[in-house]
């Protein structure tokens, strides 16, 4: 059975997170990455 | 992993995900890695927004099965450090079955134990969770840990 694709929205502000997230009543997610791009 | 559906699907509905590149963000990526010592890649975050305090972290590559119930984990931890005992004991329990047999369900075994009893203030849960462990993952760390309470 083929793997379903799907992308990830990400934002690259860590500040902006914090406060997107707090009003959703999430956790912020950080990604440390040095994958291909 | 993060083109699979199913982890895309999972960190959209219980995070904000940020992504810190080392070179397409490299002045954050330096600044945000040293605030919170992240050496090595991939290194996964789980802040929570009020006090920007760290709640969980997954270093290195995870096949998308492990890395499900570390994300999982993650989110139980996040509901255990804001005193929400009874989420997380659920949270915690949920693991225990979906990822049956995998580290992230032999943490999740010590921590519904410890959630239990942080959320009644009974030691039996305790004692339970040290019983269970003699059953299963009885050759972990978190087995250990437990074998202190009976």
């Amino acid at each position: 059975m083929a793997v379903q694709r799907r992308e990830i929205t990400w934002t690259h502000d860590f500040e902006s997170a914090l406060k997107d997230a707090s009003k959703k009543g999430r956790q912020v997610l950080i990604d440390f990455s040095a994958a291909p791009m | 992993m993060y083109p699979n559906a199913t982890v895309a699907e999972f960190i959209e509905q219980h995070f904000v995900p940020v992504r810190l590149h080392v070179k397409e963000q490299a002045d954050d990526f330096k600044r945000l890695g040293g605030r919170y010592n992240a050496q090595w890649t991939p290194t996964i975050l789980i802040v929570d927004p009020s006090s920007a305090e760290e709640r969980f972290r997954i270093e290195g590559f995870l096949p998308v099965a492990d890395f499900m119930g570390q994300l999982r984990l993650g989110v139980a931890h996040a509901a255990f450090a804001r005193q929400d005992f009874a989420a997380a004991e659920r949270m915690f329990g949920e693991i225990e079955e979906r990822h049956g047999g995998s580290d992230a369900a032999a943490e999740a075994q010590y921590w519904s134990g410890v959630s239990r009893y942080k959320g009644t203030g009974d030691a039996s849960a305790l004692v339970g969770t040290a019983r269970r462990f003699r059953e299963r993952y009885q050759d972990t760390n978190w087995a250990k840990k437990a074998s202190v309470w009976g």
